[in-house]
């Protein structure tokens, strides 16, 4: 008997605590969803409106680069090749985010 | 200086050109469409696209008659100022995917007009269709006006006439092929505009004494002295703050909201190949958005060095007249196929996003019982009506055809993006403030714009005709709206028992992966309050004077 209820106390004890754990889990991806949309968003966002950037600070206009004033390049280059250099890391993060978001909620729905 | 009626001097060499892209387009329908078995099947290609062709996809419903004419003859009136307009448009499938793409592919939604009615409900979601047509019609309209200009150059005839036989062959080529046939001819028409584009481009620079010609998209530095000194403004920024600021919730907000382009990341067999395409549309799209920025930079280069003069409602027409001046004959007759590809990969996928909105989101809500075959007519039906709709409209144009396709985008940022982002970031959103943003942003924005009370605007010229000040007061409008009035029906018992509430928070939950419901996720007051107060701060900036 006392053998026995030592034995559930354990198993109670071991499922509370791999509960709370999971629980944490799930919490911190929920925080990184959170998180990536809002970093990926604001750098997304940088990305394709640099002239924004140019026309509230004149005095980072006029500077020749690769030939070209600085504020037309500068957000045409990265309006393409940063951008596509973002998204690249944004498709990997959020593919694996989704991959332990699914294993953490024990589905696998391939969507 | 002297005008000129700029036509093709060989109208046989682009017949044939033409003919036989049409002749691949009808045939890639026609087996397309032999492979839908269902009409799940015909609106989302069976899920079965992979990623280089999703990205090609996605591209090229981008890659509309805008970006091969309205863009540069934009940059011709506009200068630069044009050049950081466009450049944002990228954004659109990152920012999609990131923010919604995941969710709704979970839901299984077509469009976000079907996310709308299951986490708002039918009426709101009825009122959100009916923008969403509007939005598709004026897009569309901006591709037949352009289609009509291109068969102007290329058979010298009427605008009426080249309007109503160009639109009738694109709506026809629509009807037969579906979602397939857009999916699999749009890669394909991708492909034939990109090359159609910058090689010839390539060529023109060359004429031009640049030296860089065998990389269009970056290399013409050494053209820009002679720019500086024949258009001194050519590099200048000219407008303030507010216009690029704008930028945001017209244009990139807009074509978050535009449901042909989240139809491309449903249309991916999974959300991994849909992110991969993800890469490979930025990829096509800045090579091709680049290229018509040197097209433009030569466009106004030769405005600005050639006796011969460019009148303004020629200025759609400059990709074409730049071929014709300084490439052979044979080359302009397909750098029209390609012209013509690009606005028919748009209003395919305009057309098909109408179809499936009226089908889908209108016909099989009231009729849910309707049989597979009956729903493929409505939806054939429906793609018809929608393409004679704009045809119809075009036969009155504005003078840029890229004016229409803008304002649609404004209307979409206002109408359309604030309800999915909230409604699937944010659960105390609910149907009584969706309801209310979505109808006083909307109509207001319809109010503010030149078109309807041309004394009721925000800004004057430019910034008013394509929307810009409209969805600078209505998209902060829209999120202010739908996040106070959700934050104070929440705390009436009353109203709150009268929708299914608990329902649609456990909704957000699950299509974010969550298989157990928790409130204390997603569900923050005071994001609400955050997001109320910032929009507030801009919509009273908005309609202070000056700025622009």
């Amino acid at each position: 008997m006392v053998k026995g209820t030592f034995y559930y106390s354990l198993t109670d004890r071991w499922d509370n605590r791999s509960s709370l754990f999971k629980e944490e889990r799930m919490n911190s991806a929920y925080k990184k969803e959170v998180r990536y949309t809002l970093i990926f968003s604001a750098l997304l966002l940088m990305s394709g409106h640099l002239g924004l950037l140019f026309v509230a600070f004149p005095s980072l206009q006029g500077h020749m680069i690769f030939g070209f004033p600085s504020q037309y390049i500068i957000p045409v280059v990265m309006g393409w090749l940063g951008l596509m250099a973002i998204v690249a890391v944004q498709a990997k993060l959020t593919n694996d985010l989704d991959d332990e978001i699914e294993q953490l909620s024990g589905t696998d729905q391939k969507i | 200086m002297e005008q000129q009626q700029w036509a093709l001097e060989s109208p046989t060499l682009g017949i044939i050109f033409v003919g036989a892209s049409f002749i691949i387009f009808y045939l890639i329908g026609w087996y397309s469409q032999k492979m839908a078995k269902s009409s799940t099947d015909y609106w989302t290609a069976g899920r079965s696209i992979g990623s280089v062709t999703n990205g090609l996809g996605m591209a090229s419903s981008y890659m509309s008659l805008a970006t091969f004419m309205g863009v540069t003859a934009l940059i011709l009136k506009l200068k630069v100022p044009f050049v950081y307009m466009w450049i944002q448009f990228a954004l659109s499938i990152p920012l999609i995917t990131l923010w919604y793409g995941t969710p709704l592919r979970r839901m299984g939604a077509f469009t976000p007009a079907h996310f709308v009615r299951e986490r708002y409900g039918l009426k709101t979601s009825y009122i959100t269709v009916i923008f969403m047509i509007l939005i598709m019609v004026m897009y569309a309209l901006g591709q037949m006006i352009g289609v009509a200009k291109v068969f102007e150059m290329l058979f010298g005839i009427n605008y009426n006439v080249a309007l109503i036989c160009g639109g009738a062959l694109i709506v026809g080529y629509v009807t037969i092929g579906g979602m397939y046939g857009t999916s699999y001819n749009a890669a394909f028409q991708m492909v034939l505009m990109g090359i159609a584009f910058i090689i010839p481009l390539g060529a023109i620079m060359k004429a031009m004494g640049g030296t860089g010609w065998y990389f269009p998209p970056l290399l013409y530095s050494d053209m820009v002295p002679a720019m500086l000194e024949a258009v001194p403004d050519f590099f200048d920024m000219k407008y303030g703050l507010k216009w690029y600021a704008s930028l945001i919730p017209c244009f990139t907000l807009g074509a978050m909201g535009l449901p042909h382009l989240g139809m491309r990341v449903y249309t991916a067999s999974n959300l991994k190949s849909a992110r991969g395409a993800m890469v490979w549309f930025t990829f096509f799209c800045g090579i091709v958005f680049c290229s018509t920025y040197t097209m433009g930079f030569s466009g106004v280069f030769f405005q600005a060095t050639s006796s011969t003069g460019i009148v303004p409602t020629d200025y759609d027409k400059i990709t074409l007249i730049l071929n014709s001046v300084y490439n052979p004959a044979w080359v302009l007759a397909f750098v029209i196929a390609g012209a013509i590809a690009a606005g028919l990969s748009t209003i395919s996928a305009n057309l098909m996003a109408i179809g499936a909105m009226i089908a889908q989101d209108i016909i099989a809500t009231i009729k849910p019982d309707l049989s597979d075959k009956t729903m493929k007519i409505i939806g054939y039906l429906a793609i018809s009506g929608g393409g004679l709709v704009s045809i119809l409209i075009a036969l009155n144009p504005p003078t840029f055809l890229v004016v229409s396709i803008l304002w649609a985008f404004g209307l979409a940022g206002v109408t359309v993006a604030p309800l999915v982002i909230l409604g699937v970031w944010w659960k105390p959103a609910n149907r009584y403030g969706a309801t209310v943003a979505i109808l006083v942003s909307g109509l207001t924005y319809i109010a503010v714009s030149p078109y309807l009370f041309p004394n009721l605007v925000i800004a004057s010229g430019l910034p008013s005709a394509v929307g810009m000040s409209g969805s600078l007061f209505c998209v902060p409008l829209c999120f202010f709206l739908h996040t106070t009035v959700s934050m104070i029906t929440d705390r009436m018992p009353a109203l709150m028992a009268r929708i299914p509430h608990q329902k649609d928070k456990e909704l957000v939950d699950s299509i974010h992966g969550w298989t157990d419901y928790s409130d204390e996720r997603y569900n923050s007051y005071s994001a609400g309050m955050i997001v109320a107060a910032v929009s507030l701060f801009f919509c009273i900036w908005a309609v202070l004077p000056g700025g622009w």
